[in-house]
């Protein structure tokens, strides 16, 4: 009767039968649900929330979490695979040291807060796009620019990377990328142009020879341009000693044989440094005597 | 003929009624068997409070019922295992005929005299009843009332959003 009496009692006080039940029993109760059941439970009541506070049930909240947030970073990953270019490669990190940092700042003692506040951590000028999962569709929908050298406010997009391939190198990038209407609207201004003209790129690599040019002033006499190495090592040349060869007055480096095959004779190759050795001359003692 | 005698104990309930129970069905209730050889010898019933006339009567069929069943197991894995079983039609029809009140005073029963079996199957309809229900639903068979302030919802919601299917 007691038992009886105390159960609708709390029937009546609008308090539920499960809340009444002994701590263990509930949390019994809970862990036969499936992972995904347990979030609508902690939305029927406050103590229900409880229950689903408890240890053992957040555990399992945290582990169910944990896999959906692996399965959204597997899934980025292999959109991605085929994205190899440096850019990818440096976007990709940044995008995961976000994140990282973002765990490290989050001193947070319930983790299951762990992605609901906003991020405090700022980087550069991704100062409101915390890593938070539940906004992680947003970096799917709409194709973000993406610009060398300076980091936009929007995040890297996956999608994108691979239009920066395809101009160069098409082995990576899988078919469904191919035929996705992002790689038709923007394909067409692969990141090498971008690269090529950039102003961030330094002048001396777009042009393999740094030649001064002075618009104004007259042309250079030919004989007076020389290339100066500015290497320490000195400058080697390959240099066959044959008969038409003068190899007098040469600084010889190293020196090595063979035979050449259209003639058949021995021939030894020496390695020398391009400086040319001064002959010493030494006066000649009969013309001092003379003088 | 010699009638076979079964050795018996005797429970006393919350309203004074006294329950001769067998020792094979008592050896069911963990609580009970550390004192069952002092039961045995003493004549005087054990009086338990918090039970009531119909729940012990209930829990008595039930044991009866699964006299020869095996216990379930008691390490982790295997525990989870047999608590993703099924309820067999008969345990559901039992547990559920008087209500959810005379349910939830057999689960504080089994609970009381640590009767794992019986627990084990009552907290299993109890989650037959939850699953695959709207937080609103749920409130409507166990009578909840929702005592989240709009604000309060909403960020559980929020929460619970993401990773959602």
């Amino acid at each position: 009767m007691y038992c009886i009496l105390s159960h609708l009692e709390s029937w009546h006080q609008n308090q539920d039968l499960v809340s009444v039940l002994p701590e263990e029993v509930s949390i019994g109760i809970f862990m036969i649900l499936e992972d995904a059941e347990l979030l609508t439970c902690r939305l029927v009541c406050k103590t229900w929330l409880q229950i689903c506070e408890t240890l053992l049930i957040q555990e399992r909240i945290e582990n169910y979490k944990r896999q959906k947030y692996e399965q959204y970073w597997n899934l980025r990953e292999n959109r991605i695979a085929g994205a190899v270019t440096p850019v990818a490669k440096a976007m990709e990190r940044l995008a995961f040291g976000v994140d990282v940092v973002q765990k490290l700042f989050n001193t947070s003692p319930v983790p299951d807060r762990l992605f609901a506040s906003p991020s405090p951590v700022s980087i550069g000028r991704m100062t409101d796009r915390s890593p938070d999962p539940r906004k992680f569709h947003q970096y799917l929908s709409p194709p973000s620019p993406v610009s060398i050298g300076r980091i936009t406010d929007r995040s890297p997009d996956p999608r994108e990377f691979h239009q920066y391939l395809s101009p160069l190198s098409q082995h990576g990038s899988s078919s469904s990328m191919k035929s996705s209407p992002v790689i038709s609207k923007r394909g067409s201004t692969p990141i090498f142009h971008r690269i090529k003209y950039s102003p961030l790129i330094p002048s001396r690599m777009k042009s393999p020879v740094p030649l001064r040019h002075y618009p104004n002033s007259s042309p250079i006499p030919k004989q007076h341009i020389s290339i100066k190495s500015t290497s320490p090592t000195p400058v080697v040349r390959l240099f066959d000693a044959t008969p038409e060869n003068d190899c007098t007055g040469l600084d010889y480096g190293s020196e090595t044989s063979y035979q050449s095959q259209s003639s058949g004779k021995m021939t030894q190759r020496f390695y020398v440094n391009a400086k040319k050795v001064k002959k010493k001359t030494t006066p000649r003692k009969d013309l001092l005597r003379r003088l | 003929m010699y009638k076979k005698i079964v050795p018996q104990i005797k429970l006393e309930t919350y309203e004074k009624e006294v329950f001769e129970i067998d020792l094979d069905i008592a050896k069911k209730f963990g609580k009970l068997v550390p004192v069952l050889q002092e039961l045995l010898n003493d004549d005087k019933p054990l009086t338990i409070k918090t039970i009531n006339s119909g729940t012990l009567k209930k829990i008595i069929t039930w044991c009866t019922y699964h006299k020869g069943r095996s216990p379930p197991p008691e390490d982790d894995d295997n525990r989870m295992k047999h608590s993703t079983e099924e309820v067999s039609s008969w345990d559901d029809k039992f547990l559920q005929e008087d209500g959810q009140a005379a349910l939830f005073d057999l689960i504080s029963a089994a609970h009381t005299l640590d009767i794992d079996g019986l627990l084990d199957v009552a907290c299993k309809v109890v989650a037959t009843m939850i699953k695959g229900k709207a937080p609103e639903e749920i409130r409507k068979v166990f009578n909840i009332k929702n005592d989240f302030t709009q604000q309060e919802e909403d960020q559980v919601r929020k929460e619970n959003d993401w990773c959602e299917d």
